[in-house]
């Protein structure tokens, strides 16, 4: 029987994009006629849009399974947990990284992010480490709160 | 977003001279943006984003200085064309776009849109849904007819819609981020990009291949640059999109034809001069950035309109003759500057991924000086991703949401106007006749194109057998 991983992942794309297009449309039923004309119209494309995009996620299944190629383009590729798992970390670093800005201060979390960075990425050689960290900070410093007057968010040290 | 940044810094100068940094800081921002997405894959201005195709490709060739010198070249000649435009053209074009009206920007708008269907290089399936999703993210925050909030999901934040600036960082700067990881244990610490420098002048008949597209998009990018509403952006991906049409190496667009840099980097400087003729003759700017040199000019006492051309006409041809020497003045910096801006790849990678993921928080940050943009920055980011790596594309979705305020506030009007006959009113109107004329066009001639291809190549068997 098929199974979800030997589905091709447009599949999973269309049914996402068909998801988000019902969840939109929910929100546009309590909408006065006036405001929901326009966006009724693009949510319209979108269902069409994924539908289509389903029917050729399920040929490529067909086509995979008979052993003919699916080409893929570009950056497109087969979704494996290895590729997205270092992109995953940081995505999570980032998240804590602006929560804790506001406690923290834009220059102390950014130092911290930057440090931790290059750790991940095996940038390990300490004057690296300090040429990058003072380098940026410093030019954001200069060019967006000494030029530009950016109040950059400030935590409790500085 | 530059000028805007500097803005406040002019208040104290000169008038001539405040505004004459604001307009060379206006064209230098639009060619800077080149340089980082011919190099990095991460456009400075939405107006590079077409640059980025065919650029990136020619700097993973190792031809990225020969895409620094075609891009530099176009964006001298289309601003400083733009420029004598701005300078000779602003009376007589502003009575034209003076015709302008909801039909006209309904038409404009959907031109725009059906750019998408010919640009997305695999799938034109998942290029248009991709403009679908742009366009429905573009119905995010408060609807100007109604007041009523939109997809908002309770979120106050929304109601002033999804910014656009914090939406490209995540779209195109952070998700480029993130590929970049994905590929950081496989290729170690050398990056797969070629660093050769090579020679940054295109040679004469290198030049002699890009110069009329540099001349087509220099017309269309000023053409477009006059229409309010329709900004660099816009013109740009008008200038690729007629670049790849004419051009006698179709299929090299998107894998590294310099002439797809030179088309959308002429067209994106001839916006600026463009953008700057309804901005000082009727006071409508022409994009956003001119919406904030607009302000820059009411700021010195200069109020649009004749009478700059006529009372104030001796600081205005000041300011518009500064504009054209800042044009070339950007040219030869950047030329001579080229073999220094191609160094930045010599930088390791994973240094470039902690500095890039710092300014995308700050320039983020800065824009609207909130962290809630940040949070769409990031979002944006994860989207942009997932957009890339299912085969869906990113410039659509930024195209979509630009357009599709613009497309639903004017079919409003429209609708309005045509009292029921909406589509007799359409046709009747000469300039809305003319987009129409040249929408079907753009949807036709991929079509027509693909079975000439294909009658063509079954000719050429029969003829081999």
């Amino acid at each position: 029987m098929t199974n979800i991983k030997s589905l091709h992942q447009d599949v999973v794309s269309g049914v996402v994009l068909l998801i988000i297009t019902i969840v939109f449309y929910t929100q546009t039923v309590d909408l006065p006629e006036r405001a929901a004309m326009f966006p009724t119209f693009v949510l319209g494309l979108l269902l069409f849009f994924s539908i289509a995009i389903i029917i050729m996620g399920v040929t490529k299944t067909i086509k995979e399974k008979k052993g003919d190629p699916v080409y893929y383009v570009e950056e497109e590729e087969r979704l494996k947990f290895k590729t997205i798992k270092l992109p995953l970390v940081f995505l999570i670093i980032l998240a804590i990284y602006i929560v804790a800005m506001n406690f923290l201060g834009f220059f102390v979390t950014t130092t911290l992010l930057i440090v931790l960075t290059l750790y991940i990425l095996h940038s390990r050689k300490l004057t690296t480490c300090i040429f990058t960290v003072f380098g940026t900070n410093l030019f954001i410093y200069f060019l967006f709160v000494f030029l530009l007057n950016v109040n950059l968010p400030q935590g409790i040290f500085f | 977003m530059a000028v805007a940044l500097l803005v406040p810094i002019t208040f104290s100068m000169e008038p001539v001279a405040g505004l004459i940094m604001l307009t060379a800081i206006y064209t230098s921002a639009t060619y800077g943006g080149s340089i980082a997405s011919i190099l990095v894959h991460t456009p400075g201005t939405p107006a590079a984003a077409a640059t980025a195709l065919d650029g990136y490709q020619l700097t993973k060739q190792g031809k990225a200085s020969k895409a620094i010198g075609v891009a530099t070249i176009s964006s001298m000649i289309g601003g400083f064309v733009s420029g004598l435009a701005l300078l000779f053209l602003a009376p007589p074009l502003a009575q034209i776009s003076l015709m302008f009206s909801a039909p006209e920007y309904l038409m404009l708008a959907i031109f725009g849109l059906t750019i998408i269907g010919s640009l997305s290089a695999g799938s034109m399936l998942k290029g248009l849904a991709s403009g679908v999703i742009g366009l429905l993210i573009g119905t995010i925050g408060i609807d100007i007819v109604t007041g009523f909030p939109r997809y908002t999901f309770g979120s106050i934040s929304l109601e002033s819609g999804v910014s656009l600036i914090p939406a490209l960082i995540g779209l195109f700067s952070l998700s480029q981020v993130f590929i970049m990881l994905e590929n950081q244990k496989k290729s170690d610490k050398k990056s797969s990009i070629e660093r050769k420098i090579g020679k940054v002048i295109p040679s004469f008949s290198e030049f002699k291949r890009v110069f009329p597209t540099i001349l087509r998009s220099t017309g269309l990018g000023v053409l477009v640059g006059t229409l309010p509403g329709a900004g660099g952006d816009i013109g740009s991906w008008v200038g690729y999109n007629e670049a790849k049409r004419f051009s006698k190496r179709k299929e090299e667009f998107g894998k590294g034809n310099i002439e797809g840099v030179a088309g959308s980097e002429a067209a994106n400087n001839a916006v600026t001069g463009g953008a700057l003729i309804p901005t000082m003759t009727l006071g409508i700017p022409g994009s956003s950035t001119t919406a904030v040199l607009l302000g820059g000019l009411m700021i010195q006492g200069l109020v649009p309109g004749s009478e700059l051309f006529t009372t104030n006409g001796h600081l205005t041809y000041a300011i518009i003759i500064g504009f054209i020497a800042a044009n070339v003045f950007m040219g030869i910096v950047g030329l001579l500057g080229a073999k220094y801006f191609v160094k930045i790849l010599d930088v390791p990678q994973n240094l470039l991924i902690a500095i890039i993921i710092t300014f995308c928080i700050v320039g983020s940050f800065a824009i609207n000086r909130n962290i809630f943009d940040v949070w769409v920055m990031l979002s944006f980011g994860i989207l942009g991703y997932t957009l890339r790596k299912t085969g869906f594309s990113t410039a659509p979705v930024i195209l979509g949401m630009i357009l599709g305020p613009i497309a639903e506030s004017s079919l409003g009007q429209a609708l309005v106007m045509a009292q029921g006959n909406f589509f007799t009113y359409l046709f009747s109107r000469p300039i809305s006749v003319l987009f129409i004329v040249l929408i079907v066009l753009t949807i036709i001639s991929p079509l027509v194109l693909r079975i000439v291809k294909s009658k063509r190549k079954s000719v050429d068997k029969d003829a081999s057998a």
